[in-house]
């Protein structure tokens, strides 16, 4: 279709909470196999199809290792500029996918009792994508479930993890014409 | 919570709607997603265009796809046929103005001049001009036959979004998101006036069949109705919870179809602003309509449907008879038209109101007369309908000042204005009191409910109402009539019909009985007050401009007196308080009680009547300001009474009210009566209006607080507050 604006909202701020799996390296899952993730984003819509997503991600890997008495954590704060294409937009139902890259900051903590060690936080770039479910309730207000992968590259290894989301679609600044 | 449970009973009743227009059938053509639409002047075709940048010639009584007009670059936002039928124009995203051959269905122009988007294609009556509106903030009229740019209307500071020629092809009004109409003459390509219309964009424009009114349509979601004469607006009704995007009147004028971003589509009674039908919820926003000039159907089209709906409007009721006799005068050849005195010049007169005699000729429907008392209009009239090759004779009352007062007419046309001579009527003395006027006999309808209570009427104006199937109340049992005072004026208000005006209200919200109250009153006015009949405004089931527009009107009066003007005002019907600041309201029938930025203000009011120095002025409020009312509140879902907060008095301003703090006002179900006017009424017609104020409230107090909780096991009791400056002598003053 080539119409490029259908009276859309122009603005979305989405949020989102959900747990993460970890789904490579295999020393890494031996560790940490789950965490928790909390999606914060600003999407800009070109039009009811086309979107431009800013989205930071938090999510935090939490492992208890009952060999060595130790607790460890892995966080992470990315930031991903991610394009969104939606399908059937006119519907309550729509589906979508979107997919980007991610600049990332990550750092883990491990340690026993009243002793804890922390690595420096390092930037890493990284991708981010997936895709997702759309129900729209208002023109205005949107629940979502969505499910991607977040990969995260070291020098020496990559981190894979993959993710499922609810969240919520608030939007506002409805384009003033056809 | 409460506001779900208003959309709800909203979703209720806008599923329950009349059955006048119901949906005939639909026109689809695969992937053809319909922008815009329009018929032929002889309503033998439809015209589309789409999403999909295609356009598609209809046969409008078959329901079937002729052939595509093929050429569009990219999607057209607006169609229209010539006058003859001969081409379809459209013009849309490609910044151009596409014609095509509607028999041949061949491209045969594509004019290039816009900068942007054209958001609107209209042709003249004449045939002669096509004038197309657009994003770029102009205006171009192109001549039909070369085809050549003809003016470039600027004017506008932001896109122009509709626009339309008056029924004779002189003027053309455009509407834009700079928040303004403009309203421009044709030939010399020039503006001749510019208001602003709308908060927000002014989505729709368009004329009435007989070129007396403008219909706009805009982002604050309301429908307005103006005066196109001298731009005054007529009507603003807030039917549409979402932009409203598009319009269209029948082809008699009676009514206007709109379609807007809450997806309904909802046609009004242009001379009330009532709701004549509201669809059911339709797709998503509505994107067009049009109204086929047999009247007899209209088409919409709503975004990302394929569907163009086709809807019937035969029992709608509309004037079929009058489409024919506009289109007759439209097309007939004018004379100027002529406007003469009968009123003598240099007349004298010793009352303080006189009435002017006058007669008009003119061959163009819709015409609006102005009265120009000493340079300054008096009066307007509109609708004046004017019998073929004749003379319409036609009088008004003006209120004269001391000395020589001029007097002049103008009756504004389509064509232009004409004006009068001016005439001199010299209002010589001071003032006498007039002798006592006949008996007047109240002729409003009644509602249907309405029924005679007295069973065997005796020998009195009772009984010639009975028969006249006027008002009968034993209140109008009265055998007596009170001197007249000149300098007693007296606006009634009597507001019962809600429901009629507003979405999502059930009957039961009307407040029962106040069209009759006021009726009463207006009798007692003159019988018991001895207001002199020409100095009463009246209205029953008022809109917020008509109640705003009269309040002016005798705040006015009150100024011309210099502090010799008796004000009466008396209103039955709804009161509601501000939620949040207690602040009561009174409510014009089309103001919703969820949002009061058009009722008016109990302390508002109370100023206006007491901004100017006055002898007195009387307040009788037959309303509550606690939320609850006679049946039920304006809103329904309201579970707590709100204690209305106090009002702040100025003047010589005495207010009987109906009730007290959070109470209700109820009515007197076996006299179909409020049961504080009944009660107050019962009083006066008793003494006949040898009262003295501090009396009356007494007794209504006493009376009212015991009827109540006999007849309604509920309290009410009638309060009766005065301004600081006269708390000293009220008590003493007499009704009459």
């Amino acid at each position: 279709m080539l119409v490029k604006a259908q009276f859309e909202q122009k603005l979305t701020f989405q949020g989102a909470l959900g747990y993460i799996h970890a789904l490579s390296p295999d020393y890494f899952v031996e560790v940490f196999e789950f965490g928790g993730s909390l999606d914060a984003g600003l999407q800009y819509n070109f039009n009811r199809s086309t979107s431009l997503v800013v989205l930071i991600k938090y999510a935090t890997f939490v492992s208890n290792d009952e060999t060595f008495f130790m607790d460890a954590y892995y966080n992470l704060i990315g930031i991903s500029l991610c394009p969104k294409y939606k399908f059937i937009p006119h519907r309550r139902l729509n589906p979508y996918i979107y997919g980007g890259a991610s600049l990332n900051y990550s750092s883990f903590s491990f340690g026993s009792g009243m002793q804890y060690y922390e690595t420096p936080w390092e930037a890493q770039f990284g991708f981010n994508g997936g895709f997702g479910l759309d129900f729209r309730i208002t023109d205005n207000f949107a629940l979502f479930w969505q499910t991607g992968v977040n990969g995260v590259f070291y020098p020496d290894d990559m981190i894979f993890s993959r993710y499922s989301q609810l969240g919520i679609n608030i939007s506002m600044f409805k384009a003033r014409a056809l | 919570m409460k506001k779900a449970i208003l959309v709800l009973l909203s979703w209720f009743c806008l599923f329950s709607v009349s059955a006048q227009v119901t949906l005939k059938t639909s026109l689809r053509q695969s992937r053809h997603e319909v922008v815009c639409a329009a018929y032929s002047n002889d309503g033998k075709y439809i015209a589309t265009g789409g999403l999909d940048s295609r356009i598609f010639l209809w046969d409008a009584k078959e329901q079937k796809m002729l052939k595509e007009l093929k050429g569009m670059r990219r999607f057209p936002l607006s169609i229209c046929f010539s006058i003859d039928g001969k081409y379809v124009i459209a013009g849309g995203k490609d910044g151009r103005v596409n014609i095509w051959e509607t028999g041949s269905g061949k491209q045969i122009a594509s004019l290039r001049g816009h900068s942007d988007d054209v958001t609107t294609v209209k042709v003249s009556p004449d045939n002669q001009f096509i004038a197309s509106a657009s994003a770029d903030r102009t205006i171009r009229i192109w001549d039909m036959n070369s085809k050549e740019q003809v003016h470039i209307l600027r004017g506008h500071r932001g896109r122009v979004n509709s626009i339309d020629f008056n029924p004779f092809g002189n003027k053309l009004i455009s509407g834009s998101s700079d928040e303004r109409i403009i309203e421009w003459d044709v030939n010399s390509g020039t503006a001749n006036n510019s208001f602003k219309a709308h908060y927000g964009w002014v989505r729709a424009v368009a004329y009435g069949p007989n070129g007396n009114y403008i219909a706009s349509g805009g982002d604050d979601n309301r429908i307005k109705i103006w005066n196109a004469f001298n731009y005054e607006l007529q009507n603003s009704i807030l039917a549409h919870s979402g932009w409203v995007e598009a319009l269209d009147f029948s082809p008699d004028g009676k009514f206007l179809v709109s379609g807007g971003h809450d997806n309904y589509l909802i046609v009004i009674e242009v001379s009330t602003g009532k709701i004549a039908f509201n669809s059911r919820k339709q797709s998503y926003y509505v994107l067009s309509v049009a109204f086929n000039p047999n009247g007899q159907e209209f088409v919409s089209s709503t975004l990302y449907s394929d569907q163009l709906m086709v809807w019937n409007t035969s029992e709608l009721g509309i004037a079929h008879d009058m489409v024919e006799r506009t289109q007759e005068l439209i097309q007939k050849p004018k004379t100027k038209p002529q406007i003469e005195w009968i009123t003598a010049d240099k007349t004298e007169t010793k009352s303080l109101t006189t009435r002017i005699k006058y007669k008009i000729k003119s061959e163009y429907p819709g015409s609006q007369l102005a009265i120009y008392l000493n340079g300054q209009r008096y009066e307007s009239k509109d609708n004046l309908v004017f019998p073929a090759d004749q003379w319409l004779e036609d009088e008004s009352v003006v209120f004269l000042n001391e000395g020589d007062n001029s007097l002049k007419l103008e009756l504004f046309y389509a064509g232009g204005v004409v004006s009068s001579e001016e005439i001199t009527i010299r209002f010589k003395t001071e003032p006498v009191v007039s002798a006592i006027p006949e008996p007047v006999l109240v002729k409003e309808t009644l509602p249907e409910k309405v029924k005679p209570i007295t069973p065997e009427p005796t020998a009195t104006i009772t009984e010639a109402k009975a028969r006249d199937g006027a008002i009968v109340s034993e209140l109008l049992d009265i055998n007596f009539t009170n001197p007249v005072n000149p300098y007693r004026f007296a606006l009634i208000i009597g507001n019962e019909d809600y429901s009629s005006y507003q979405i999502g209200l059930q009957s039961e919200a009307n407040v029962d009985y106040a069209v009759r109250d006021a009726n009463v009153f207006r009798e007692y006015a003159i019988r018991v007050f001895g207001v002199p009949p020409d100095n009463i405004l009246f209205l029953t089931n008022a809109r917020a401009i008509e109640m705003h527009n009269e309040i002016d009107k005798i705040k006015n009066i009150i100024k011309a007196l210099n502090g010799k003007a008796e004000i009466i005002f008396y209103y039955a019907g709804h009161g509601f308080p501000d939620e949040q600041t207690r602040e009561p309201h009174i409510m014009p029938v089309d103001v919703t009680g969820t949002n009061l930025r058009f009722a008016i203000k109990i302390n508002d009011l109370y100023k206006e009547l007491s901004a100017y120095p006055a002898e007195r002025i009387t307040v009788f409020m037959d309303a509550c300001f606690s939320g609850g009312a006679r049946n039920v509140g304006l809103v329904s879902a309201r579970g707590v009474r709100v204690r209305p907060r106090d009002q702040n008095l100025h003047g010589n301003l005495v207010v009987f009210s109906a009730s007290s703090e959070n109470q209700s006002a109820h009515p007197y179900r076996e006299k179909q009566h409020g049961m504080f006017t009944y009660f107050l009424l019962d009083k006066l017609k008793e003494t006949k209006g040898d009262i003295t104020y501090k009396d009356l409230s007494d007794h209504i107090n006493k009376t009212v607080g015991v009827r109540a909780a006999i007849l309604n096991n509920t309290e009410q009791t009638p309060q009766t507050n005065v301004s600081p400056v006269v708390e000293n002598k009220w008590q003493n003053w007499k009704i009459r």
